[in-house]
């Protein structure tokens, strides 16, 4: 992937992807008053992203070393449990991942498309940055709705 | 002491999550060696190519998080947690020499699995200070130097890349080895201003109450005695002779309490001329040995005009309480019942002396 697309996939994939994803965690830990607090740090995350696509690591662990990163600015951007954050941040990658298996199966299946054809492209990769936009957006609904019943119910 | 146990459980928390991340980093970088994904794609067909990566994915971090829902109901049970902290040093040990071995049969630079040997230094760090950090460090650096040396693999570490390396690992280890021995220092200095009387150096008033109440609910089946004692003619002394005389008598009094407290108990200043020793998994007759060599001991020493004293001379009085005794419930008891004791052997002296 050259350099324009991978700018070009950081300013409109990556970056509403980690910005949605560090919402749901503010919105998850009651603190989605900070919503500013919560866009920064989606946004540090972002270029941490970037950055680490960019190192010459074993295949695969990029995603994890990312999840851990993640952790880490959470305990330093929230005042919660490490425990906790641990958890939050699992469920964050976890929703995150399950937009990637739906919206993988439907792009495919409907437009005929490879996996490399998808992730290759900056236009499908937009397509599913908003799909992830939008299920992180829909939970963090729900979660607002349902506060009490989520947040006391599950983790505390 | 509440702020004390929290920090301590976070830190732990901290080193416990540091560990499990550098064991699934491990854990995923032998499945990469092994590169089973390719063997199941084959098995699969490749038909499954494309959803196979999300999948994957998914699984990988439900599997996770499900591993960890169980570390941390583990580690949450008090008894087990101090197990994991009671072998903090094994288990450094044994993620040092995994995470050498992993990256020394990783013959190949494209991997780039030596950031690995940052964990290791971050938790020794963390746990054992400065100078294990810097070892960790010397051991890592001296590895990856013998390897560029040696050219194992099928080519040679950089040299830039070793030494850049090896700067970093020495700069993490000095600086979170030097904040967390600085950190350690700073907490001992404050114990000691916030637990320590500075007149008699024993334990203060405060420092008393938080050690009997955790001593007495952490006794289980075993004896906790309290020795409440007072000084007699104290304060005559200081009436009469002022007060900077009346604090030699209490500085030297707070030594002859801790030289003969056994180093398994707390001597502590209760307040003004009152003394108390919490003597943990001793007998009342234990106990009163030890009040009675130490009114000895005062009875021996000769303070600067006490024999001009018409009530007497200096002495102390105790009063004991053990757990053992049927009417204590509570630690507040314990010091009411050993306070109670006191003023009736008080009383006694008194009629003797009468």
């Amino acid at each position: 992937m050259n350099i324009d697309i991978r700018l070009l996939t950081f300013l409109f994939h990556t970056i509403p992807e980690c910005m949605a994803c560090s919402l749901f965690v503010f919105a998850y830990t009651d603190n989605l008053n900070h919503w500013k607090k919560g866009l920064a740090l989606g946004f540090l995350f972002a270029l941490i992203t970037f950055l680490m696509r960019l190192l010459p690591i074993i295949q695969g662990l990029h995603t994890l070393l990312l999840f851990f990163v993640f952790t880490f600015l959470l305990y330093i951007f929230i005042d919660i449990k490490f425990f906790s954050i641990v958890k939050i941040s699992f469920l964050g990658f976890l929703i995150m991942a399950l937009g990637e298996v739906i919206s993988f199966t439907i792009l495919i299946n409907s437009f005929d498309l490879t996996h490399d054809q998808m992730v290759n492209s900056v236009f499908w990769l937009i397509i599913l940055a908003l799909f992830q936009v939008f299920l992180f957006g829909m939970v963090i609904l729900v979660i607002i709705r349902k506060n009490k019943y989520f947040f006391n119910s599950i983790w505390e | 002491m509440t702020w004390k146990k929290n920090r301590h459980l976070k830190l732990s928390e901290f080193i416990f999550i540091t560990q499990f991340f550098t064991v699934v980093l491990i854990i995923a970088v032998i499945i990469a060696l092994l590169d089973p994904i390719d063997k199941l794609l084959v098995i699969a067909g490749n038909d499954i190519t494309d959803f196979f990566r999300p999948i994957l994915l998914f699984t990988m971090f439900l599997i996770l998080f499900v591993v960890f829902l169980l570390i941390e109901k583990v580690y949450k049970n008090a008894k087990y947690r101090k197990i994991f902290l009671m072998k903090s040093t094994y288990i450094n040990i044994f993620i040092i020499a995994i995470v050498a071995v992993i990256v020394n049969i990783t013959i190949e630079q494209k991997y780039f699995i030596e950031m690995f040997f940052i964990m290791p230094v971050l938790t020794i760090s963390l746990t054992h200070g400065l100078k294990l950090a810097m070892i960790t460090a010397l051991f890592f650096s001296s590895n990856l130097l013998l390897k560029n040396i040696l050219g194992i693999g099928d080519y040679s570490l950089d040299l830039y890349f070793v030494i850049i390396y090896s700067c970093i690992l020495f700069l993490v280890a000095w600086l979170t080895g030097s904040f967390s021995e600085q950190e350690k220092e700073t907490i001992g200095d404050l114990e000691s201003k916030v637990n320590i009387d500075e007149l008699t150096g024993l334990s203060n008033h405060r420092h008393f109450h938080e050690t009997l109440a955790d001593i007495y609910n952490n006794k289980g089946s075993n004896e906790v005695c309290l020795i409440y004692g007072d000084l007699d003619n104290f304060k005559y002394y200081n009436d009469t002779f002022g007060h900077t005389k009346g604090d030699q008598v209490l500085k030297k009094v707070g030594e002859i309490i801790a030289e003969e407290t056994p180093h398994d108990c707390i001597a502590a200043r209760y307040g003004g001329d009152e003394f108390t020793i919490i003597l943990p998994g001793y007998s009342v007759e234990q106990a009163d040995i030890i009040g009675n060599n130490i009114k000895h001991k005062l009875k021996e020493e000769k303070f600067l005009g006490e024999e001009q004293m018409l009530h007497g001379e200096i002495g102390i009085s105790f009063g004991i309480s053990s757990s053992s005794f049927n009417c204590i419930n509570s630690p507040l008891e314990l010091i009411e019942i050993a306070d109670s004791n006191l003023y009736r052997e008080k009383g006694s002296q008194l009629r003797v002396s009468n």
